[in-house]
């Protein structure tokens, strides 16, 4: 085997898939268990067990044996000396069926009592060292730091007690159990609350109750579909996870050993079969069908890219898959299956691939041996297809069967075609629309049946069942074939710890004495693209967000540059190969002036820009008639691919794609923005509050509807009414954005104060402008976003509330 | 020729499905109405959206300006798990009602940064070497009391 060292993600995907597998640390069988040791003594910090399993009676097949550790301890012995031992085991997380009497070892033996219970602590004894001398035997040496009673929430326990007379130490042996049906969680297949040894029931109860994954953060649907294949082809999970270990780390070593791959769709983590299957979850053997076929109509020009799997990964092997023959009534037995093709690797290599832990049918270790080697055999290469998104079928899904159909015209004519099945692993999906897949070579026989499902579904195990090797004379006590459950005993222990539980503080609070917590933002976009002959014209606007800048705006400069230029011809499709020249825009040029030379005349008195107040460049870019395709055209992207100058902290958030029609018979304008500046509303309504004016900024890229505060102050509020056109003309005037055909004012009321000082968040002001008789001064105007609550974005009042307007203003689209 | 927007619609949703904050960045000057409710434009960019088998790809980026009205979305998100559902529909420039659903995306605030002026937001369901161990449960004193020492 070789590793792969390579930074290309596309080399990765062979890893992910399997075709390369990671050098091995071949080891001794997990499954297995050490039947004669020492009781082992729970210690504080270590994992409580996950036994997930589910006993299949009929088939022979499931459960797992499990040697729990103690939390509690108790000791004594009589006046023969013989010790009595009892033992509190933590057997698993969460509730587990019964345990019957025949399924309790000490050592390899059927002997002793027990009881189990759920949710507390099993047994009624005491625990401790209650040892004492008696008249001509040695005192056995018995523990002495028993522990204490534990309360031991949402976990299931049990109670185990064994008498052995004087002279065998036998006491201080570990405790086995077997268990048929283990933790219950609400299976997926039929939703009752049981046992359950599908490994997606496992991963589904894994992500909720491991990493607290909300429900839309689960792919349910996909979770069913992988439940489903595995109980129609009995791929089953009995095992017992008592090492802690990274949960993503253990979904990606195991799901591959259940035919399955971890996936992500639409954020939601799911699983996926790694072979074509049946409604009823059965491996497919009949011909596959694939979902769409691309061409170079389809993938971009140089879109496309493969891997080959390296040749030293593709010798003759043969796979050992150990897995546990688990018999009903003795402790399993460990056994290897070796999968090979017929008269090959018959002296190895071997791979061993270690499924002891929760395998318990040798159909299953056959068959995931099957896959490996059939996958190592038949698939030759990985690619990576790149392609608009336009052309992309919007329900392909990774998991699908897509065919790649492109021609190869080399220049001595031998003409092929690449001409294969691939299975679609990962599809991302840019900003900009392109769409990258990753696939892996679906290889087919001349029926169109997938050669890896055939495999697989053809593979099966000798069926040899091994019986038990056990020999000699029995130590059981206690019958194999006693099925009873004893009755369940339990105490309610005391916490002799308890948590520690904060009180949560006060709201966080800015420091007392700041100026307010809101930022400024500068956005900086596209708002406009056209075709003047061979110049293209493109304006910038620059505009605050938040509160007004400060005064230390200064000049802002703007570097543009074009993107990836793709040719197409006049059927759109892309140009294979593309052109050596295409045009390319790079300009840098100053989009705004410094605050203080920018300001137009009517702000004269303002020390910094309104927030509404929108900066705006003009751009043109000269092209020549050879920029121009004879036919066809071109598509270029126009990025602001970095700002410089005095205003700091731009946010520039626009794409600008630029069409390049053919001379013939005109030049067509084009361009699609992505996120444009906003036009203006189509109504906007300014309501005179009466009290607490405030001032608030307007978002441009916001505004479908806005409550305007205006705010006008005089000696003299006679008769507004009068003064509607002069409003509306200044209005217009300073804000051409904002289409307007009526002004109305309506309730006028009187000025009882005179103009407080300016304001943040200014956005409109008449200065000079008669209103009426002996009214004249300012307007301000806010635009806020209705119906958001004024207090709950954070602003506050600059100014007093002395004014007692009410009133409305409005003005609509013609 | 035919041209093709891409119109993105961000909603914010608590773990119980009560929706948060609609937002969209595509419509600049109107809200949308649509799945019931109104979507308010608010300018915001995406990474592209991945799926597929897991490894490290899976998660998207969003970039927001850093506005008090984002930015209380943004610390509510964090404090109460909320979920940002992205979703990418694809349709010919002016005719939004022909629309398809080019890419959707549902995750959970995973790391975030910021400039005093734009939030980056990485959205995922990572599983993180910290708090995504299995067993979940360790014993404890609460839990087992002393101990045994045998």
């Amino acid at each position: 085997m070789s590793g792969l060292v390579s930074s290309d993600p596309l080399a990765l995907l062979s890893i992910e898939a399997g075709l390369i597998r990671p050098p091995l640390a071949d080891a001794a069988a997990e499954g297995d268990s050490q039947l004669d040791s020492p009781q082992r003594a729970a210690i504080l910090g270590e994992p409580v067990p996950v036994v997930f399993c589910r006993r299949d009676e009929t088939a022979g097949s499931g459960g797992v044996l499990i040697s729990p550790p103690a939390t509690e301890a108790r000791f004594s012995n009589d006046a023969s000396n013989a010790v009595t031992a009892s033992y509190h085991l933590v057997l698993s997380e969460g509730y587990i069926g019964s345990i019957q009497v025949r399924d309790v070892f000490q050592r390899s033996c059927r002997v002793g009592t027990h009881t189990q219970t759920y949710d507390r602590r099993a047994g009624s004894w005491t625990p401790g060292n209650f040892i004492t001398a008696q008249t001509g035997y040695t005192m056995p040496e018995c523990p002495y730091y028993c522990g204490t009673v534990g309360v031991y929430t949402g976990m299931s326990t049990l109670s185990f007690t064994v008498t052995i007379p004087n002279g065998f130490d036998l006491w201080n042996r570990q405790v086995h159990a077997f268990i048929r049906q283990g933790m219950h969680v609400t299976r997926l297949l039929d939703g009752v609350f049981g046992p359950s040894n599908n490994f997606a029931d496992l991963v589904n109860w894994s992500l909720v109750n491991c990493t607290r994954l909300a429900a839309g953060q689960i792919d349910l649907t996909s979770l069913q579909a992988a439940a489903r294949f595995l109980a129609a082809n009995s791929f089953n999970c009995d095992i017992a996870i008592t090492q802690s270990q990274n949960l993503g780390d253990l979904l990606a070593s195991m799901a591959p050993y259940f035919l399955l791959a971890e996936t992500r769709s639409q954020g939601r983590r799911g699983l996926r079969p790694l072979l074509p299957v049946n409604g009823d979850g059965t491996i497919r053997t009949t011909a596959v069908s694939w979902v769409a076929t691309f061409t170079e109509d389809h993938i971009l020009p140089d879109g496309f890219e493969i891997t080959f799997s390296p040749p030293a990964d593709r010798r003759p092997f043969c796979v050992q898959a150990i897995w546990r023959q688990q018999l009903t009534d003795d402790v399993g037995i460990i056994r290897t299956s070796e999968v090979r093709y017929t008269g090959e690797a018959t002296d190895g290599p071997y791979e061993q691939h270690d499924l002891s832990a929760f395998c318990t049918r040798e159909n299953h270790a056959v068959k995931v041996g099957a896959y490996i080697r059939a996958r190592r055999q038949f698939i030759t290469h990985s690619a990576r297809a790149q392609c608009r998104s336009v052309d992309f079928p919007p329900n392909l899904a990774p998991g699908d069967i897509i065919r790649v159909t492109l021609q190869r015209t080399p220049s001595d004519g031998a003409a092929s075609v690449h001409d294969y099945l691939y299975q679609v692993d990962r599809i991302s999906k840019s900003a900009a629309g392109d769409v990258s897949m990753d696939l892996m070579h679906f290889p087919i026989d001349s029926s169109g049946r997938s050669l890896v499902a055939l495999a697989v579904a053809n593979a099966t195990g000798t069926g040899i069942l091994l019986t038990s090797n056990r020999t000699g004379v029995s130590c059981d006590v206690n019958s194999s074939a006693d099925t009873s459950v004893p009755a369940e005993v339990y105490q309610t222990g005391t916490a002799a710890d308890n948590q520690v539980e904060m009180t949560a503080p006060a709201a966080e609070a800015p420091p007392a004495g700041g100026g307010g917590g809101t930022l400024d933002t500068i956005g900086i976009g596209f708002s406009e693209a056209r075709w003047d002959g061979l110049d293209l014209v493109f304006t910038l606007q620059l505009v605050p967000y938040g509160e007004a800048p400060d005064l230390s705006l200064g000049a802002l400069d703007a570097t543009v540059k074009s993107g990836q230029v793709v040719a197409y011809d006049a059927s759109d499709r892309p140009v294979n190969p593309q052109p050596v020249s295409l045009p390319s825009v790079d300009v840098t040029e100053t989009v705004a002036e410094p605050w203080e030379t920018d300001r137009p005349a009517q702000y004269a008195l303002y020390p910094f820009p309104p927030v509404d107040y929108i900066f705006e460049k003009e751009f043109r870019v000269t092209f020549q008639e050879s920029d121009f395709p004879a036919e066809g055209y071109y598509e270029m992207p126009l990025e602001i691919s970095s700002t410089s100058g005095g205003f700091d902290d731009v946010f520039a958030i626009n794409t600008l794609r630029v069409r390049f029609e053919a001379r013939t018979p005109t030049l067509t304008p084009f361009f699609s923005v992505v996120r444009g500046i906003a036009q203006g509303p189509d109504a906007v309504t300014i309501n005179f509050p009466g009290e607490s004016p405030i001032a608030l900024p307007r978002n441009p890229a916001t505004n479908y509807s806005f409550e305007i505060n205006v705010y006008v102050w005089s000696a003299d509020t006679a008769d507004k009414n009068t003064a509607r056109d002069t409003v509306v003309d200044a209005l217009m005037d300073e804000f051409p954005d904002l289409p307007s055909s009526e002004f109305v004012v309506n309730q006028v009321a009187s000025l009882s104060s005179s103009p407080p000082t300016y304001g943040v968040g200014y956005v409109l002001e008449l200065i000079d402008t008669e209103i009426s008789d002996g009214l004249s001064g300012f307007i301000y105007v806010g635009f806020v976003e209705s119906p958001l609550n004024l207090a709950q974005l954070g602003y506050t009042s600059q100014y007093p509330p002395t004014y007692d307007w009410t009133g409305t203003i409005s003005w609509n689209e013609p | 020729m035919s041209t093709i927007a891409q119109a993105q619609f961000l909603r914010i949703y608590s773990p119980a499905g009560t929706t948060l904050h609609r937002w969209q960045s595509y419509f600049t000057s109107s809200n949308v109405s649509l799945s019931g409710g109104d979507w308010i434009p608010q300018p915001f960019e995406s990474s592209g959206i991945t799926a597929g088998q897991t490894g490290d790809e899976g998660g998207v980026t969003l970039t927001l300006p850093a506005i008090p009205r984002v930015i209380d979305a943004v610390f509510a998100a964090i404090a109460g798990q909320h979920l940002w559902e992205l979703t990418v529909y694809q349709f010919t420039p002016g005719n939004f009602n022909e629309r398809t659903v080019a890419a959707s995306f549902t995750g959970s605030i995973v790391n975030s940064t910021s400039t005093i002026t734009a939030l980056t937001l990485e959205l995922g369901s990572a599983l993180e070497p910290v708090g995504a161990q299995i067993p979940p449960r360790t014993m404890t004193t609460r839990l087992i009391g002393k101990g045994c020492r045998l």
